[in-house]
C-alpha cells in the first residue's frame, strides 16, 4: 500500500478487504518517518480493523543500511536486522500498540536472535525512563510479546544448533515464529534442511504451520 | 480453532489433507506489461515513457548481482524477471516442497529492473559518452600564451619553442 500516503492506503485496505486471498498489509521496513510515528497509524488501525496484520518487510528508504553505505556485501547482507530493531523499539516507545489493541505485526527477512537482546535492553531502560512514556503501561517486551510475530528466513545458523534453541526460548518466540523460504533469493532456505532437528518437532511443526495457520486464520485443512 | 476443520477433513479424507507448511515470505513481482493492464490509459502513457522511476536493485551500494535473486530463477521468457512467472514458483518451490500456502510479499514498487531496458540503457549511455567525446576533442580551447611561457618545455625539446 502506499504507505506515505496513508488515506490512500486506507482506501486501498477497504478496497480489498473482503477479499481473503490478502491475508496482511504489507509495507517496507523503512520509510520517510520512523515507523513508530503517528503518520502511519490509520494504516495499522484500518489493517486491523479488518482482521489483517501489518507485514514489514526488509528494505525501503533506509534498506539494509544504519550506519550509512556498506563497503562490502557481507556486511549489508546481514545488516537487515540493524533497521528492524530500530523500527520495533520505535514502534513499542510511540504507544502504539497501546492505541491499538489488536495490532499484529510480523517482521520479515531480519533475522531474530536479536529480538532477545532487544527486549532486555528496552525493559531495563524503560524502568529508568518511565516517565517520559506515559502511554506505555506495560513493559516493552510484553507489547512485543503480544503483538509481534518473526518470519525465520535468514534465522540465524550458529555452529551449535542449540544456541538456536536458547535465543528462540530467550526472545519467546515459540508461538511467534513464521517459516518463510524467501524464494528466489539465492540464499532461499529450503524447508526440508533449513530448521535443526534439536529444535524438536513441536517447535518445528508450530513454526512450519501453526502459527502461521492461527495468525492469518488460514484453514488448517485444504483440498488435495 | 481447527476442530470444525478436522471433523471435516474426515468425512472427506480423499480430497482434504492437513495443512503441514505455510511459507510467510514469499516474492512474486508484476513486470511492467502486467502492471499496465491495470492502469488508466494516462498512467499507461506515463509508464511507457518514464518507466516506475525507482531505482533498481541493481543500482544501489553495494551492487546486488541478479537482484540478489537465484539465477535460476529469471524464466527465460522474454520480459520476464524473478517472480513474475507463476509456473516457474509453482515448479521451484510450490510443488518442489509441497508448500501449502504461500504468502507473496510483492515489492515490485522497489524493483523493476529489466534486463532488455537496462541493457537499452547502457547502450544508450554509450553512445552519448562517444558524443560528448567528439564535443571535446572539437572544443576550440583559449590559448593562454601567458601560461605555456611558464611551462618549461618538454625534456628534449629545450631547443625548441613551444608548438603553435
Amino acid at each position: 500500500v502506499p504507505h506515505e500516503y496513508p488515506h490512500l492506503a486506507v482506501a486501498e485496505i477497504e478496497r480489498r478487504a473482503a477479499d481473503e486471498r490478502f491475508v496482511a498489509v504489507l509495507l517496507p521496513a523503512s520509510a520517510a518517518e520512523q515507523l513508530g510515528a503517528p503518520k502511519y497509524w490509520p494504516i495499522y488501525e484500518a489493517a486491523t480493523a479488518h482482521g489483517r496484520p501489518v507485514a514489514f518487510h526488509t528494505g525501503g528508504y533506509v534498506d539494509h543500511r544504519g550506519a550509512g553505505y556498506p563497503s562490502y556485501y557481507l556486511d549489508y547482507h546481514v545488516g537487515n536486522g540493524i533497521v528492524m530493531q530500530g523500527q520495533l523499539a520505535s514502534m513499542v516507545a510511540s504507544g502504539m500498540f497501546e492505541a491499538i489493541p489488536g495490532l499484529r505485526v510480523v517482521l520479515t527477512e531480519c533475522g531474530v536472535a536479536w529480538a532477545a537482546a532487544l527486549r532486555w535492553s528496552l525493559d531495563a531502560a524503560w524502568e529508568l525512563m518511565r516517565e517520559d512514556h506515559p502511554r506505555l503501561r506495560r513493559k516493552p517486551s510484553e507489547y512485543i510479546d503480544e503483538h509481534v510475530w518473526f518470519t525465520t528466513q535468514p534465522i540465524e545458523e550458529p555452529d551449535d544448533p542449540q544456541h538456536l534453541v536458547y535465543a528462540i526460548e530467550q526472545a519467546r518466540l515459540a508461538e511467534r515464529l513464521l517459516f518463510a523460504t524467501d524464494y528466489p533469493h539465492w540464499d532461499f532456505d529450503s524447508p526440508k534442511q533449513a530448521l535443526p532437528r534439536v529444535l524438536g518437532s513441536d517447535l518445528r511443526r508450530a513454526i512450519l504451520c501453526e502459527n502461521a495457520l492461527a495468525l492469518y486464520g488460514l484453514p488448517a485443512a485444504r483440498p488435495t | 480453532m481447527s476442530s470444525q476443520v478436522e471433523t471435516r477433513s474426515e468425512a472427506v479424507a480423499e480430497t482434504v489433507r492437513s495443512v503441514r507448511l505455510v511459507d510467510c515470505d514469499v516474492h512474486a513481482q508484476a513486470t511492467e506489461a502486467m502492471l499496465a493492464r491495470y492502469l488508466s490509459p494516462a498512467a499507461k502513457r506515463m509508464l511507457e515513457r518514464y518507466g516506475r522511476r525507482t531505482p533498481r536493485v541493481t543500482e544501489w551500494y553495494p551492487r546486488v548481482r541478479h537482484s540478489g535473486m537465484r539465477v535460476d530463477a529469471w524464466p527465460g521468457k522474454p520480459g520476464h524477471i524473478w517472480g513474475s512467472d507463476p509456473e516457474l514458483t509453482r515448479e521451484q518451490l510450490l510443488d518442489e516442497f509441497d508448500v501449502d500456502y504461500a504468502v507473496l510479499e510483492v515489492l515490485s514498487g522497489q524493483d523493476c529492473y529489466d534486463p532488455t531496458r537496462l541493457r537499452r540503457r547502457v547502450e544508450q549511455r554509450g553512445e552519448l559518452v562517444a558524443t560528448r567525446r567528439v564535443v571535446v576533442i572539437r572544443l576550440p580551447v583559449p590559448r593562454d600564451d601567458r601560461r605555456a611561457a611558464r611551462v618549461p618545455p618538454p625534456r628534449g625539446r629545450r631547443d625548441r619553442t613551444p608548438r603553435r
